[in-house]
């Protein structure tokens, strides 16, 4: 079938570009801990791969919302299941419940187009608080930017939060 | 759910980043699977990260091979939908840890390559520093370029090649790849360097269409447009870089930028200048600006036959001499002095008149049936500039080609005879016989390319060849030649000409199937200023 080819192979080819991004985030939520990002990733795109024709019509940017969300539910509901083996295993006072799974759909973040995101970025203020966001952006841990921007590691922590905080804002009537 | 804990809440910014310590990050976990603000937030900063990750080109270089996805593998069970065995996914990795920035000698005071390098800790910004003729940098370090191999970091591996000025070694490895735009961008850095500018442009256009937010690919597009001569386009990829705000780079792409806009303004106000001054020569307001710097020969010759039309009187025809033996001196030949002698042995009876006519006709509507009938009064009274000029303004089609070509001979001057060809050859083209066009035309291109003189017009030549190969379907010739017009126009400061060719170049490009070459002629044609 023709469509369904096509779908197909247009899913093959926004989980190839997607993959890697997903698994730099995958890789520092599960660090130093037993959950393996590849294996969230590879949740993640087989749930999108199984919206692939819901999806098809959709701009890259709601595709990857879609996974990103996935994924993050996923993650959750292992952390989850890792919680409540430990309760029965030990049903002491200590061991926090787990939450409600209350899963979180991914539609309020597929409207925002890269555009919209990256006018965004550029209102953030002050501009240290933008420079510090970018050089995070493109991968730059908290003492190479500290480096960079002559700033107390602890300073760029308060940045990247205040940026995400603001960001946040800016798109609040998109979200909305 | 648990109350939650204002420290670990303070912590999930941390948690997202990986810099938590390993059993800190663990404690979070837990935490998390107990707090339902925590988890909402979660997904807000996961949405954030990817989304910044993808508009500002966050990963590192790397990709490789691996089997044939589970994931395809199961869906295709799924699905029901026969796989091919083959199949196998090329996918962009994450460099682990904190590789020695040494391996793309990112330590330095200086910069090696102007191109920007997709491994960020190969992408640092220092000032750039031409080493021309300096010793070669030793290769990079064989045991670390192992290691990266085996983890697949290819494009890292290219970086570290391409730093040391080595783009012949990271070849191999990009062809390997795959197609991420860190990739694609290392590549165009690659194409820059063996001077290939319109591979760079296509590579480093498709690392931005995967990834618009990337400054290296921005950077890399603005650096390939610049050696393209895009000089406009190229200041406006570089503006994006420097509304970026990254450290080192805005500064650099503001620096970058004026200078490509400045010249581009140079240019144009030459012409305009000279353009300006030819008109006030022609109402009599300033002698004949033969000695006007940087104006194209062609534009005073043009118009120095157009002022030799004005001329009523033998005195005011003798009183352009010094300005024909001044252009002459310039373009080393003679037209312009016997286009004066030649006027000077017609009959000056009625020309006064013909001239006044000329001239009202001229900076007027430039009425085609006046223009016939002064021509062809011209002609009976034996003033046959007069003529040449009237018919010279008709409209393309409205063009006597015949009657040009034989005042053109009778004259016996190259330029004369080089505009009867071209609009012989534009005849020729909309008469579907642009392979006729196209022998006059790359007749007059073989001659330029040996004697070169701004009596032959090969500005106009090859311009006109370019567009007879375009008619003619053949994109590639189309664009050679044109880029050879590009390139002449840009060295006579014909800044209208040089404008029009990037609109014949786009459309070349289009017709070879090179939408990002096209794009970029046709940007900069429309960024380029018009001259009124």
């Amino acid at each position: 079938m023709e469509s369904e080819d096509g779908a197909r192979s247009r899913f093959e080819d926004f989980a190839r570009h997607e993959r890697s991004a997903l698994l730099g985030i995958a890789r520092r939520l599960c660090s130093g801990g037993s959950i393996d990002p590849e294996d969230l990733v590879q949740e993640a795109l087989e749930r999108a791969f199984r919206q692939r024709q819901r999806l098809d019509g959709q701009p890259d940017a709601a595709r990857r919302a879609f996974t990103r969300t996935a994924m993050t539910n996923h993650f959750l509901d292992l952390c989850r299941k890792r919680q409540t083996e430990r309760a029965a295993a030990d049903p002491g006072p200590a061991v926090e419940a787990a939450a409600s799974p209350e899963r979180a759909e991914p539609e309020q973040w597929m409207v925002v187009s890269d555009e919209q995101f990256l006018a965004a970025i550029r209102r953030l203020r002050p501009d240290k608080l933008q420079q510090a966001y970018q050089l995070h952006a493109r991968g730059m841990r908290y003492r190479e930017i500290a480096r960079q921007l002559g700033a107390p590691e602890g300073t760029v922590g308060a940045w990247l939060t205040g940026a995400r905080d603001q960001l946040r804002q800016l798109l609040s009537e998109v979200l909305s | 759910m648990s109350p939650a804990s204002p420290d670990l809440h303070a912590e999930l910014d941390r948690f997202v980043d990986g810099e938590l310590p390993p059993e800190e990050a663990e404690r979070f976990r837990e935490h998390l699977a107990g707090c339902a603000p925590c988890q909402a937030r979660l997904h807000e900063r996961v949405q954030l990260a990817g989304m910044s990750q993808h508009a500002l080109g966050g990963e590192a270089a790397g990709a490789r091979v691996i089997r044939p996805s589970r994931w395809i593998a199961r869906a295709t069970a799924v699905a029901g939908v026969a796989m091919a065995a083959s199949l196998a996914l090329v996918i962009s990795g994450r460099l682990g840890g904190d590789p020695d920035p040494s391996l793309w000698l990112a330590a330095g005071a200086q910069r090696p390559l102007e191109a920007r390098l997709s491994t960020p800790a190969a992408d640092r910004w220092r000032p750039y520093e031409m080493t021309r003729g300096a010793e070669p940098a030793p290769p990079p370090p064989l045991p670390e370029l192992a290691k990266l191999e085996a983890r697949g970091k290819l494009v890292a591996i290219a970086d570290a090649y391409l730093s040391r000025g080595a783009p012949e070694a990271a070849r191999p490895y990009l062809d390997r790849a795959g197609e991420s735009p860190q990739a694609f961008s290392t590549r165009a850095a690659m194409d820059l360097m063996l001077g290939h500018p319109a591979e760079a442009l296509r590579h480093s256009a498709r690392a931005l269409a995967l990834r618009p937010g990337s400054g290296a690919a921005r950077w890399n597009h603005a650096l390939a447009l610049r050696a393209l001569g895009l000089s406009m386009a190229a200041a406006a990829e570089l503006d994006q870089v420097a509304a970026a705000g990254e450290p080192g780079w805005s500064g650099e792409a503001k620096q970058l930028a004026a200078p490509l806009r400045a010249e581009v303004e140079r240019r144009r106000a030459a012409y305009a200048s000279a353009k300006d001054l030819c008109q006030k020569a022609g109402r009599g307001e300033a002698p004949f600006p033969a000695d006007a710097r940087d104006a194209p020969l062609s534009l005073l010759r043009s118009y120095f036959d157009d002022v030799l039309a004005r001329a009523g009187t033998a005195q005011a025809v003798r009183a352009l001499r010094p300005a024909a033996e001044a252009l002459d001196a310039r373009s080393g030949g003679d037209g312009a002095r016997r286009a004066v002698d030649r006027v000077l042995a017609q009959p000056f009876q009625g020309r006064e008149a013909l001239a006044r006519e000329y001239a009202r006709l001229t900076d007027g509507d430039q009425d085609a049936g006046a223009l016939k009938a002064l021509a062809e009064r011209a002609r009976r009274a034996g003033q046959l500039d007069l003529e040449r000029q009237a018919l010279e303004l008709l409209p393309e089609r409205l063009q006597e080609v015949e009657r040009q070509r034989a005042l053109a001979l009778a004259a016996a001057d190259p330029w004369l005879l080089a505009v009867a060809d071209e609009h012989a050859a534009v005849r020729d083209m909309s008469g579907g016989r642009a392979g006729q066009a196209l022998q006059i035309l790359e007749g007059r291109v073989k001659d330029c390319a040996t004697i070169d003189r701004a009596e032959l017009r090969c500005l106009y030549a090859e311009r006109g060849t370019a567009l007879a190969h375009l008619v003619l379907g053949a994109g590639a010739e189309a664009g050679a030649m044109g880029l050879r017009a590009l390139e002449r126009a840009r060295r006579e400061g014909n800044a209208v000409e040089e404008r029009m060719v990037l609109m014949d170049l786009a459309r070349a490009a289009e017709a070879r199937g090179d939408a990002a070459l096209a794009r970029a002629y046709a940007e900069e044609y429309r960024l380029r200023p018009v001259i009124p």
